[in-house]
């Protein structure tokens, strides 16, 4: 087994570990806000080991360079849809974004 | 099976649990799950099209995270107060 392939294979392994455990803490964990923070590695870590393994593999070519742009669009994606869903959850639990007024003194 | 589809085949069991969270879990428990189902799926493009050698097929991958982007913000929008 060469190098590349050795590389790709970690990578890859790599990549399918954390979705996988991430999904297991969205099942697992009771609060909503505990299982937001499994959406971050799951968009972060594992699409960046599988965008690696493919340029690896690949080299910058098209495929490369596409890898590259999806693992870089759902890096910034989850921490936008992150922050919109807490703010719903925020929003649905107190009917109300603004802090009450027993909370700002 | 080569070493993108082994990949691919594992994915697509971890949405099985993300499924029955949608299914049977409230509707802002449902909205994580999906948006991690979007990661996923995207993935699964990604990966299938490396798997089959046709790098343009990675458009639908890029589509679907550009689209899961917008789906999911509309989601927490309505999640907010009317669902």
């Amino acid at each position: 087994m060469d190098l590349t392939t050795f590389a790709v294979g970690a990578l890859v392994a790599l990549g399918v570990a954390v979705e996988l455990a991430c999904c297991l803490g969205v099942v697992v964990m009771r609060d909503v806000y505990d299982k937001l923070h499994f959406t971050g590695p799951a968009a972060i870590l594992g699409p960046l080991a599988l965008a690696g393994a493919i340029v690896v593999q690949e080299g910058l070519n098209q495929a490369g360079i596409k890898a590259v742009l999806i693992a870089g669009l759902l890096l910034v994606a989850n921490p936008v849809l992150t922050h919109a869903t807490g703010r719903a959850l925020y929003i649905r639990q107190r009917d109300h974004l603004e802090p009450a007024e027993d909370e700002l003194r | 099976m080569t070493v993108w589809l082994a990949p691919c085949v594992a994915l697509l069991v971890g949405l099985v649990p993300l499924g029955v969270v949608i299914l049977r879990r409230s509707a802002l428990e449902g909205l994580v799950a999906l948006e991690l189902a979007s990661v996923i799926n995207t993935l699964i493009l990604m990966l299938l099209a490396e798997a089959f050698h046709r790098p343009g097929f990675m458009d639908l991958a890029l589509a679907l995270a550009l689209l899961a982007l917008a789906g999911g913000l509309v989601f927490a929008r309505l999640v907010e107060r009317w669902i």
